[in-house]
């Protein structure tokens, strides 16, 4: 497998793919970060550009590696490997990890640039250094499983097209589910009563024990909750954008059980696969 | 004799298709084996299942002796090179790019056979060209130096004459040859181009439906399609003698008929053969061309 390692490292990292993906999140963000400086904005901390920033990123993990292993279909090239005798086995274990690196490279960039520029130009970020980490932590383990995601959905669709198109469709749904999922998550079952007033459309109920507090409408609780919260904990965007400092073992447990399983049926299915 | 590639009632099934039903060949080394069939016959699907693409659903195939359900296969392969159907290279890739991809992928200390390859298909002075560039021609040779980085005493090509203009016919085939005589390397060719194949071909083997309805030498089939004079006469024994004495090349195919490989004076040989109390019952001239060969073989009905 280090053959096939070392020639796909190669292949990446002169890839034109990765180089647009880097110059897009690099532009979008490093940018984004001087012109909120010239504007003299202090409102804004680098925080919010980092979480888009890695949102981004699992946008341009989908294109990237679909672009970046379609290709090995569209040209045959797939096949060269193959024919000289790489088993089925390491010709995906080293594309999930030639992706993984090219993806862990847009990932740095995102985490550099902002750090450097963030701290430079904006005055540092608002969450401590705890949070960042669990961030730093928790956006990796994410990424990862949207690499071995986006990686068994490339090789298994022959197409480049289809397989692209169904990458990147799968990248905006998870990040619209991550996004609805934690504001939803994130509603408090109460409100300051003096924050808010009553509607026609909307009405704040009192507390009966505190009248200092209304019931928040928008709050989910119940099964709804419980469901919300499966979601929150499978998809990987969203816990890559959750607020938190805690570590708990479902955030190690769950990501690399979606690692794991995701691979092993990417796997499974690659190996009973014929190739054209 | 001793087998590259052999096939033993090897099956393909898609769903209800049955694209190989039972095929068994037979490719022997230093051969160039021409693999005839039309369009839909099964001559890729055959190719995909050699390469390690697809897996047969019944049936074995070794290459080397090596069978395809021992693991020991994935060495056998290192042994082959193959281009089926398009050229595998990477089109944002030039030419020696292409070239030293195969190389780390084979795992060589270095690029040293790089420029030998380009120049053996000719495309040394390439340069900076990318391959999205070259014409089909260009790509399918560059295919073939792709499937030769790894020394290889195998070559499988699938259709590689396909929509080449003549000039680019010729350079394939001329490259085809070298690789034979010069490397020793036994090549496997599909192709419904016969004409084209014949003056490649060592041995052929016709597929039709997913099974081979043929093996044959290409001395067999120059036999077979060879223009000759069928001759049908009340003893054989005494046409054999009045041959023998008129020096002419003949073959006796039963007790009363005999072909021979020359245009003889008929009122001759007819004196010739009174005399001898032998009459001449029928006299045909027998023209077979490789296309009526193929044609008779594949035409129609079952070929078992």
């Amino acid at each position: 497998m280090s053959k096939l390692l070392h020639a796909g490292f190669i292949r990446m990292f002169k890839s034109r793919t990765l180089l647009i993906c880097l110059a897009i999140l690099g532009f979008t963000n490093g940018i984004s970060l001087v012109i909120n400086y010239i504007q003299g904005s202090k409102t804004d901390l680098p925080d919010s550009f980092l979480l888009s920033g890695l949102i981004l990123v699992s946008i341009m993990a989908a294109v990237m590696v679909s672009s970046y292993l379609g290709a090995e279909h569209r040209f045959g090239t797939i096949r060269n490997k193959l024919i000289i005798g790489h088993s089925r086995g390491s010709v995906y274990a080293s594309s999930f990890l030639v992706c993984l690196a090219g993806v862990l490279t847009m990932f740095a960039l995102v985490w550099i640039l902002t750090i450097v520029l963030g701290n430079l130009l904006l005055g540092g970020f608002a969450q401590s250094n705890a949070v960042l980490c669990m961030l730093l932590l928790r956006s990796f383990l994410a990424i990862t499983v949207l690499t071995a995601l986006y990686t068994a959905l490339a090789l298994c669709i022959q197409s480049k097209s289809k397989g692209s198109v169904a990458a990147v469709i799968i990248a905006f749904v998870l990040m619209l589910t991550a996004v609805a999922v934690v504001q939803m998550l994130s509603e408090p079952a109460y409100l300051p009563a003096e924050s808010v007033v009553s509607t026609e459309e909307i009405q704040y109920e009192p507390v009966p024990d505190d009248p200092s507090l209304v019931i928040n409408p928008y709050y989910v609780g119940g099964t709804k909750r419980m469901v919300y919260q499966v979601i929150h904990d499978l998809c990987p965007v969203s816990q890559m954008i959750q607020e938190s400092d805690a570590l708990t073992g479902n955030m190690i447990l769950i990501p690399v059980a979606e690692i794991v399983i995701l691979l092993a049926a990417g796997m499974v299915i690659f190996k009973k696969r014929d190739l054209k | 004799m001793e087998y590259v590639l052999q096939t033993n009632q090897l099956c393909k099934y898609y769903r209800h298709f049955k694209a190989l039903n039972g095929l068994t060949m037979h490719v022997p080394r230093g051969a160039i084996y021409g693999f005839v069939g039309k369009n839909g016959a099964g001559k890729t699907t055959l190719i995909r299942l050699i390469c390690g693409l697809q897996e047969p659903t019944d049936g074995d195939l070794s290459l080397y002796g090596i069978s395809a359900h021992d693991k020991a296969i994935a060495k056998s392969r290192r042994r082959m090179g193959a281009v089926v159907e398009t050229p595998s290279i990477y089109l944002d890739m030039t030419a020696e790019e292409n070239l030293k991809q195969q190389y780390r992928i084979l795992g060589q200390p270095g690029f040293d056979g790089v420029s030998e390859l380009l120049h053996l298909v000719g495309l040394e002075n390439t340069g900076r060209k990318k391959a999205k560039h070259f014409s089909l021609g260009m790509r399918q040779r560059l295919g073939i130096a792709v499937a030769l980085c790894g020394n290889p005493d195998f070559l499988v090509l699938d259709e590689p004459i396909n929509g080449l203009d003549p000039q680019g016919i010729i350079e394939i085939r001329e490259l085809i040859l070298k690789l034979n005589r010069e490397r020793n390397i036994t090549v496997l060719i599909s192709s419904h181009i016969l004409d084209e194949l014949s003056r490649l071909a060592t041995h052929y083997g016709f597929i039709d439906s997913g099974r081979i309805v043929r093996e044959m030498s290409a001395e067999e089939l120059e036999n077979v399609c060879r223009k000759c004079v069928q001759v049908t006469v009340t003893d054989t024994k005494v046409l054999a003698n009045v041959l023998d004495e008129m020096r002419l090349e003949y073959k006796i195919l039963d007790e009363s008929r005999a072909e021979i490989y020359a245009k003889p004076n008929i009122t001759q040989l007819a004196l010739a053969l009174v005399k001898d109390g032998c009459e001449i019952l029928s006299v045909t001239e027998h023209d077979e061309s490789l296309e009526s060969f193929y044609i008779s073989l594949v035409g129609g009905g079952s070929h078992e």
